[in-house]
Formats: structure tokens, C-alpha cells, sequence
């Protein structure tokens, strides 16, 4: 809820002329800071989708709607930083809020891709708010490569429990397409 | 189409009075079947046998559009998972069998998106799907929605922990752990 007044705040001062500069960074949040969409882009820019994130009561609905994706399962985690910058998309960060995986704020359900490479899939989160997401620096929404195992590597792989990899992204490996979310 | 047509044939020789009333069920049963395919649903019961919520299926062209609804359910992420059989036997929910196949986890045609269960212990997740149809899934023994305790790792265990890949039960399950909540296909 803080973040959420504080961009109030900075809207008012935007509009008495106090300093219009710091409303840039609320520009893609519509509604009052309920809602935030961005297009999905791939590493050489091309659109492939939309996320939209909409606050519904205590919870946030993530609608994502992709196209021209690698068919099956996908690791789907909003990452921490609102910059999709090559190389990898790197720019973005680790995923969103303390502890481990699949502990993080950020973390989401794998997206599913059908056979000819589009995606649907809406779920809910009371892991975040659109206020959240909207901070400072903004967040991104990253689609990886493979499917996240949510650190569920069983003892008889790993006696001493899965690694440090593993507990920071779920072995997703690449980040194939990034969503700035500010 | 063809279908619809031969129904609508049979219709009018009926009517014509041709003696063909014993067509009559069969066509209305044939009717119900392509309405059947069209959609379908399930109640989420828990071990106790407590209803915990429901899915719904909608047949659209190739694609499958799915809902899933639940409350009650414990914090977290849980693997999600269509299983052959239509059978829901507490407490263990053993008798909905493995998942809906053929393939290896995670290109089983019932391997779902996992369910992302709120801290208040409901859950809500919609996807589209065209690896399985309702068709395929309400055979003749039909389906079950099984929610599993664990997470799914969608047999992604890379090669430093395992150098000659996933072993038989990674493969069959994704390590998803015991099955708390399940739903007849119907």
C-alpha cells in the first residue's frame, strides 16, 4: 500500500507542475495503479505477446497472451528490475523478493505453449501487488527457456538438497522473452 | 459436420413416418455425445471427501480452455496433473492411475501448468491447452484432476544432478508427492 500512495504523491506533483519528470515511471500504469500491461519481446525485439496485471481485491490476475514461442512448458517468474536489455535480458535482475525458490514473490506458474506457438494462461498471485510491481525501478515479467522445477530435486539426486542455482531460478536456464513492467 | 447432417437425415426420415422410430434414441443419444465433447467438468473433492472447488473444460476448435477454481487448499505451488482414469477413491486418490499419456513427464498430454495456491488457500488458474481434447479425455473409463502435495519439476533435473538423466519415477510423476485433491472428468 505504501508504494501505491507514494505514486499518488508524485502524480500530485506532476500535476501542479512540481516536478513532471517523476511521473514517468507510473506512465504504463493505467486505472490509478490498479492495472499494468506491457508487450512481450523477444531479444531482437519482436512482439511476441501482452502481460496484463490487474489488482483484484488482495489478489493480482496475470493474463499473458503470447505468440511465436517455443511449444511446451516455460518458466514464468517476474524478475526484479523493469529493464529488458540484451545480452539474455540480463538487465532484469534476479526474481522478485527474498528467500528461495520457489519461495520468491515473483514466482509463477509455468506457461504452457500450444504446438503452433501461441500461449493463454491468467492466473492469481497475493504474492505481489500492481503497486509492487510498479516501484521505483519497475519489474519484469521473463519467459525462459525451459520449465522452472520449482527447486523439487528429489534427495536421491541431491543428498545435501538442490544447489544454489537451483534455489535462485528453478533451472529455467535462458530468459527467451521480457515484459517491462513500470 | 457430416455428423450433424446425418442426424438431421435421420430426423426427417422420422418424421416422414417411415417406421424408423427405433432411430430416434440413437440419434438423440449421438446428439448428447457431441455436446458431451464440447465441454466438460469436475468437482475438486479433498481426502475427506470435502468439495474444495471445480474445473471446467471447453472444447474450442483444437483447443482445450480450462478453469480450475479451489479454496482450502495448502499454501503454494502444486502439481497439476490429468490421470487416466475417472476414479477418485479416498484417500489416496491411487485409483485415477498415472498420468493421461502417452510420453514421459513432462510431455504427458495431462501435464498441466502448476496450480499457485494463495496464502488464504485459494487458487485460481485458467490455461488453453491442445495437447489433450475432451474427447480423448472422457474415454471410456474418462479422466481425473489430480492436485498433488508437492511441486512438479516437470522432469527438469539437469545433468549435474543427474548425468544419465531423470530416472523412472521423475518420468512418470515429476516428483509432484502424494495426490490431496481430485475430480472426476465427467
Amino acid at each position: 500500500m505504501r508504494p501505491r500512495k507514494t505514486f499518488a504523491a508524485l502524480g500530485a506533483a506532476a500535476a501542479i507542475g512540481a516536478c513532471g519528470a517523476y511521473a514517468l515511471p507510473a506512465t504504463g500504469s493505467e486505472d490509478g495503479g490498479t492495472r499494468l500491461s506491457a508487450p512481450i519481446k523477444a531479444a531482437d525485439g519482436s512482439e511476441l505477446g501482452t502481460v496484463t496485471v490487474r489488482q483484484e481485491g488482495g489478489s493480482a490476475r496475470v493474463e499473458i497472451r503470447g505468440q511465436g514461442m517455443p511449444p511446451g512448458f516455460h518458466g514464468l517468474h517476474v524478475h526484479a528490475v523493469g529493464k529488458c536489455e540484451g545480452p539474455g535480458f540480463t538487465s532484469s535482475g534476479p526474481h522478485l523478493g527474498d528467500g528461495a525458490h520457489p519461495g520468491h514473490t515473483g514466482d509463477l506458474p509455468v506457461l504452457y505453449v500450444k504446438a503452433h506457438g501461441e500461449a493463454r494462461a491468467v492466473t492469481y498471485t497475493d504474492r505481489f501487488s500492481v503497486a509492487d510491481l510498479a516501484d521505483a525501478d519497475g519489474s519484469t515479467l521473463i519467459v525462459h527457456a525451459m520449465p522452472d522445477n520449482y527447486a523439487n530435486i528429489p534427495e536421491r539426486y541431491a543428498p545435501d538438497g538442490p544447489d544454489m542455482a537451483t534455489r535462485m531460478a528453478g533451472d529455467s536456464g535462458a530468459r527467451i522473452a521480457c515484459a517491462a513492467l513500470r | 459436420m457430416r455428423h450433424r447432417r446425418s442426424i438431421a437425415a435421420l430426423g426427417a426420415a422420422a418424421v416422414a413416418g417411415l417406421g424408423l422410430m427405433q432411430l430416434v434414441p440413437t440419434t438423440g443419444a449421438a446428439t448428447g455425445q457431441a455436446a458431451a465433447n464440447k465441454e466438460a467438468r469436475g468437482v475438486i473433492r479433498g481426502a475427506d471427501g470435502k468439495v474444495l472447488g471445480a474445473i471446467t473444460l471447453e472444447q474450442d476448435g483444437k483447443v482445450v480452455k480450462v478453469d480450475i477454481r479451489a479454496r482450502g487448499l495448502p499454501n503454494g505451488f502444486h502439481g497439476l496433473h490429468l490421470h487416466a482414469i475417472g476414479s477418485c477413491k479416498r484417500p489416496d486418490f491411487m485409483s485415477a492411475g498415472g498420468h493421461v499419456g502417452p510420453n514421459t513427464h513432462s510431455q504427458h498430454p495431462g501435464d498441466l501448468p502448476s496450480l499457485l495456491v494463495n496464502s488464504n488457500g485459494r487458487a485460481r488458474l485458467a490455461f488453453e491447452s491442445d495437447h489433450f481434447s475432451i474427447r480423448g479425455i472422457k474415454d471410456a473409463d474418462s479422466s481425473a484432476l489430480i492436485i498433488h502435495a508437492g511441486t512438479d519439476n516437470f522432469a527438469n533435473i539437469p545433468p549435474r544432478y543427474a548425468p544419465a538423466g531423470p530416472d523412472a519415477t521423475t518420468l512418470a510423476t515429476g516428483d509432484s508427492g502424494g495426490r490431496i485433491a481430485c475430480a472426476v472428468i465427467r
